[in-house]
């Protein structure tokens, strides 16, 4: 009798210890997949305040409330990382979003690594209305590749000549946005899990 | 004969097993919630890209008015509204996208566009002619002409897509404007 008692408890403790484990695996499980999923919403939001910021700028690449002030080419300065083009920034006096009729210049640049997260891999975008200074934001975005178009969608080889700026008709615009504090995973804790998240948008059509 | 013990191993397993399930059932649900989401996004930027290269100024209004232009006048509109065409659609000669010359050649096309990463969408545009007075779709000419642009996303070899479904079809981003002739003239 007492031996069966003993046997029992080994037993219940054999099988309470497995389900407790299971439990305490479960539960790490769970608590990555739950930081995964909070990761890969912030960082579809950076990819959208991103691309907010971006699509307004580019909508209005050529555009000018004075047509006649606009001159060719659109696009002064256009590489695989970089861009400058004319626009019409808009008029703060006017709530439409109406520009002044003066012709500005935006510049996008891929600049270098952000040293301030623990992601590796995310650089800072930067972004400068006419010579003013460059703003930078470190949303975690770690690809920004832009293609230039002709007006019949042939590309243009990036860095594009100042002889063939004419030529570009369209601009296409390929971001992706990962997460800036990666964390060690469970399955890999010498690799540092990402979350990433990807846009393109495959025509900014020149408005001039 | 079974023991209490035995009753309560099995129901604390089944007890486990409930929980982990109903974890792993939020889990995907939560998962499919946000690959919808950036198809979504992308969806949108595709259906932004058709409108801006519909609204590209480099495109007539219309076919007849390529190496004909209308000026800026009453009486010019009036008189030169019959020329427009009555087809929509893509003309004779113009097989692929880079060919088109006018807005309305991109009336019924359908299209898949692959984004690397994300999936794959399928394209359709629409253009018809519109009413401003009425504010509808019509089939006689018009100065004005309105484009609809409709994204879906694909599930490979199916043709489910991960929107979700309403009413019965296929959920879809879409996206429309008015193209007006005066946009045209300088």
């Amino acid at each position: 009798m007492g031996y069966q008692v003993i046997l029992d408890i080994i037993g219940s403790s054999i099988i309470g210890g497995l389900l407790f484990l299971t439990l305490l695996n479960f539960t790490a499980q769970t608590m990555e997949t739950k930081q995964t999923y909070r990761d890969e919403i912030v960082a579809q939001e950076n990819l959208v305040n991103v691309v907010t910021v971006m699509e307004e700028d580019f909508r209005r690449m050529g555009y000018c409330t004075v047509r006649s002030n606009m001159s060719n080419p659109i696009v002064t300065m256009a590489a695989a990382e970089s861009v400058r083009f004319k626009t019409d920034l808009p008029d703060p006096t006017k709530a439409s979003g109406e520009g002044d009729g003066v012709v500005d210049s935006i510049s996008y640049a891929f600049g270098a690594p952000v040293l301030a997260t623990a992601n590796p891999n995310d650089r800072m975008l930067l972004r400068r209305e006419n010579t003013g200074p460059y703003g930078g934001s470190s949303m975690g975005v770690t690809v920004f590749h832009l293609t230039y178009l002709t007006s019949t969608g042939d590309s243009i080889p990036s860095p594009v000549p100042a002889a063939r700026l004419n030529e570009i008709n369209a601009v296409e615009v390929t971001i992706s946005v990962e997460n800036i504090n990666p964390y060690s995973s469970v399955s890999g804790p010498d690799s540092l899990a990402t979350v990433l998240v990807n846009w393109k948008q495959l025509t900014f059509q020149i408005k001039n | 004969m079974i023991r209490f013990e035995m009753i309560f191993v099995i129901l604390a397993g089944i007890f486990l097993g409930t929980l982990i399930l109903n974890e792993k059932e939020t889990n995907m649900s939560t998962s499919e919630t946000l690959v919808v989401s950036q198809l979504g996004i992308n969806a949108v930027s595709i259906a932004n890209s058709y409108i801006q290269r519909i609204s590209n100024p480099a495109l007539a209004f219309d076919d007849s008015l390529v190496a004909n232009a209308v000026q800026p006048n009453a009486a010019d509109m009036v008189s030169k509204l019959s020329m427009l065409s009555l087809y929509l659609g893509r003309d004779a000669g113009e097989t692929s996208q880079s060919q088109f010359n006018d807005v309305d050649d991109w009336n019924n096309l359908d299209t898949m566009v692959t984004i690397d990463n994300v999936g794959s969408f399928h394209v359709m545009c629409y253009v018809s002619y519109w009413d401003p007075i009425a504010s509808a779709k019509v089939s006689t000419r018009q100065w004005y002409k309105l484009v609809e642009v409709a994204v879906a996303d694909t599930v490979p070899n199916s043709p489910a897509t991960h929107f979700f479904q309403f009413n019965d079809q296929r959920a879809e981003i879409r996206e429309q404007f008015v193209v007006s002739y005066y946009k045209f003239l300088r």
